[in-house]
C-alpha cells in the first residue's frame, strides 16, 4: 500500500447516546471510548447491540443524540461528512462492487471520483492489487471472482485513498475461514506497516482471539467490557 | 499541469456519456420529447413575434380610407369628416406620397413599369375613436356630400385578430402541455439514472465525494440531454424557418422583408433545452441525494 502520510487518527467518544425512534430503544447508551491513533480495536457483541451504530457515528452516517464524537480532534457533528470520510476507508460485509467494471476499475473508481490524476490512479491501483493479491485478476469482472476475492477488491477500493482510519463492519461475515484470514492479513499489513487505525466490528470469535488486540464489547448499546489483548468467548463471556 | 486541471472535467463528461448510454431508452425518450417541445416552442415564439408585426399591419386596416367623388378635392372634405362623432382625426394622403411608399416595397422600376406616377388619387385617412362602432361612423361618412368610396377593412381585420388570438391561446396551452411532459420525462429519466447508480452513489459517498460532487454527475447528464435536444430542435427550426420564409417570399414578396429572423428564437431554444433538463435533473438528484453534507 502507498504511504499514508504518517498522520494517524485518534478517536474519542464522550457520553454518546443514540436512539432510533422506530426501534424504541437506545442503540447506544452513554458510550465513552478513547481509541489511540495507530491502534487496532475489535468491536464485538451480538447483533443489534450497537456495533454498526457506533461505526456509523464515526463516518457520520448517523449523528449522536447526545455526547460528542471526535475524530482526529474534530467534532464529527461540526464537519462535513465528505471531508471526514476522505481520511477513512470503509468496508462492509456486502462488497458493493460495480458489476460492469473490472477488479482494476472497481478499485480505481474510489480515487477517480475524487478527481485524482489518472497516472496516479493507475499507479496506486497496481500497488493495491499487489497488496490484496489480485494482480493476476485485475481484468476480471466481479462475477468472475470468488466471494473472498470480491471482498479483497472492496478492501482495495477502501485503501486506494490512503486512509488513516479503517472502519470495517463485519468484513468477514460472508467469508469462509481461509478468505477471512486473507482479509485479516491484508488489514493487518496495512495496520502494521503504515500505522493505520483499525476499527473492526465482528462476530468472528476465532479472529478476535487469534489476533489478541483490544476488544470492546457492546451489550444493549453499552460498553460492558474493554480489554486489551482480551479473549472473547463469543457468547457474551469475556476474560483477560 | 494544464492537462491535469482538465482531468476532472473530462472524467465527469466521460461518466455522463456512459451514464446516458446505460440509460439508453429513457435518455432517447427524453431527447425526443424535449426536441418536439422545443420545436413547437420555437415555432410559437416565431409566430408570436411575427403576429405582432402582422397586427401592426392590421391596425392600419382599422383606419378608414375615404376617396372624394370626381371633381371634389379630398382636402375640402376634411373639416366635415373631422366633425363627425366617433372620428378622432383625419389625415390627407396625397397620391404621390402613396406612390412613394410603395416604391421601396415593389421596387421603383417595377412600380414605374406597372403604374404611372399619378395613378393614385388623393385620399383621406380617417382614424376612429372606437373601431367597434366603426360601421355607424362609416355610414355617416358615406352620407357626407362629395364622398365617393369609403374603404374600411375592419371586418377582415377582426377575423384575422380572432384567428391570431385563438392561435396564441391554443399555442400557449399546447406549449405548456409539452413543457410539462418534457419536464416530467426529464425528471423520470434522471430518477432512473439515479436508481441505476445507487451503488456508485453509495461508493462515492463512502470515499468522501460531497453531495454536490455526486449530483454534478446527474446534472451534467441532464445538461447534455437538454443540449442535444435543443441543438436538434434548433437545426430543425432553422430549416423550417428557411422553408417558410422562402415560401412566403415566393407568395407575398413584400411580406418576406417584414418577417423577423428566426435566429433569436433559435438562441432561446438553445438555452431553454438545457435549462429545462437541468431543472429535471436537479430535482431528481435532490430527492435521491440531497444537498446536505451528511
Amino acid at each position: 500500500m502507498p504511504p499514508t502520510g504518517g498522520i494517524d487518527i485518534e478517536i474519542l467518544l464522550e457520553h454518546v447516546s443514540k436512539r432510533y425512534a422506530q426501534a424504541g430503544y437506545a442503540a447506544l447508551e452513554d458510550v465513552s471510548l478513547h481509541i489511540d491513533s495507530g491502534s487496532w480495536v475489535f468491536l464485538v457483541g451480538a447483533s443489534g447491540m450497537g456495533k454498526t451504530t457506533l461505526l456509523k457515528l464515526l463516518y457520520r452516517e448517523e449523528l449522536a443524540d447526545s455526547g460528542r464524537v471526535l475524530v482526529d480532534g474534530n467534532d464529527v457533528a461540526q464537519m462535513p461528512g465528505s471531508r471526514l470520510r476522505r481520511s477513512m476507508g470503509i468496508i462492509f460485509q456486502t462488497f458493493r462492487l460495480l458489476e460492469k467494471k473490472t477488479a482494476f476499475e472497481n478499485i480505481a473508481y474510489g480515487a477517480e471520483v475524487l478527481a485524482m490524476p489518472p497516472d496516479e490512479v493507475r499507479k496506486r491501483t497496481r500497488e493495491i492489487l499487489e497488496l490484496v493479491g489480485l494482480a493476476n485478476k485485475a481484468g476480471r469482472m466481479p462475477g468472475e471472482l470468488s466471494g473472498g476475492e470480491q471482498q479483497r477488491v472492496a478492501i482495495g477500493r477502501a485503501l486506494i485513498n490512503r486512509p488513516k482510519l479503517i472502519v470495517a463492519d463485519e468484513p468477514t461475515g460472508d467469508l469462509d475461514p481461509e478468505n477471512s484470514d486473507r482479509v485479516i492479513q491484508i488489514l493487518d499489513t496495512v495496520h502494521r506497516e503504515h500505522n493505520v487505525t483499525v476499527l473492526f466490528a465482528t462476530h468472528a470469535v476465532d479472529i478476535v482471539n487469534r489476533l489478541q488486540r483490544r476488544v470492546v464489547r457492546l451489550e444493549h448499546g453499552r460498553v460492558v467490557s474493554d480489554a486489551l489483548g482480551g479473549y472473547w468467548a463469543g457468547n457474551g463471556e469475556e476474560t483477560e | 499541469m494544464k492537462a491535469l486541471s482538465w482531468w476532472p472535467v473530462y472524467y465527469r463528461l466521460r461518466e455522463a456519456r456512459e451514464g446516458i448510454a446505460r440509460n439508453t431508452w429513457a435518455s432517447l425518450a427524453t431527447i425526443v420529447l424535449l426536441t418536439l417541445t422545443l420545436i413547437l416552442f420555437g415555432c410559437f415564439l416565431w409566430l408570436n413575434a411575427n403576429l405582432s408585426q402582422i397586427a401592426e399591419l392590421l391596425e392600419r386596416q382599422v383606419q378608414v380610407r375615404v376617396f372624394a367623388e370626381d371633381g371634389t378635392a379630398a382636402a375640402s372634405l376634411m373639416p366635415e369628416l373631422a366633425a363627425l362623432p366617433g372620428v378622432s382625426g383625419v389625415e390627407l394622403l396625397d397620391g404621390e406620397g402613396v406612390y412613394a411608399q410603395l416604391a421601396p416595397v415593389f421596387g421603383q422600376e417595377t412600380l414605374m413599369r406597372a403604374l404611372p406616377t399619378d395613378a393614385f388619387a388623393d385620399s383621406l385617412s380617417v382614424e376612429l375613436i372606437d373601431p367597434d362602432r366603426g360601421m355607424q361612423v362609416v355610414e355617416s361618412m358615406r352620407a357626407v356630400a362629395g364622398v365617393g368610396d369609403v374603404i374600411w377593412g375592419q371586418g377582415f381585420a377582426e377575423v384575422l385578430y380572432r384567428i391570431s388570438n385563438g392561435l396564441q391561446k391554443g399555442g400557449v396551452i399546447l406549449i405548456v402541455g409539452f413543457f410539462i411532459a418534457a419536464f416530467l420525462m426529464s425528471l423520470t429519466s434522471m430518477h432512473l439514472a439515479v436508481l441505476n447508480r445507487e451503488v456508485e452513489i453509495q461508493i462515492q459517498r463512502w470515499v468522501g465525494v460531497s453531495p454536490w460532487g455526486v449530483r454534478a454527475q446527474f446534472l451534467i447528464e441532464a445538461f447534455l440531454l437538454g443540449l442535444f435536444a435543443s441543438v436538434l430542435a434548433g437545426a430543425v427550426f432553422l430549416y423550417l424557418g428557411e422553408v417558410i420564409q422562402a415560401s412566403i417570399a415566393a407568395l407575398v414578396p413584400f411580406m418576406a422583408g417584414q418577417l423577423s429572423s428566426p435566429m433569436l428564437v433559435i438562441g432561446i431554444v438553445l438555452v431553454t433545452g438545457p435549462a429545462l433538463a437541468l431543472i429535471g435533473g436537479g430535482l431528481a438528484s435532490q430527492r435521491a441525494i440531497g444537498t446536505g453534507d451528511k
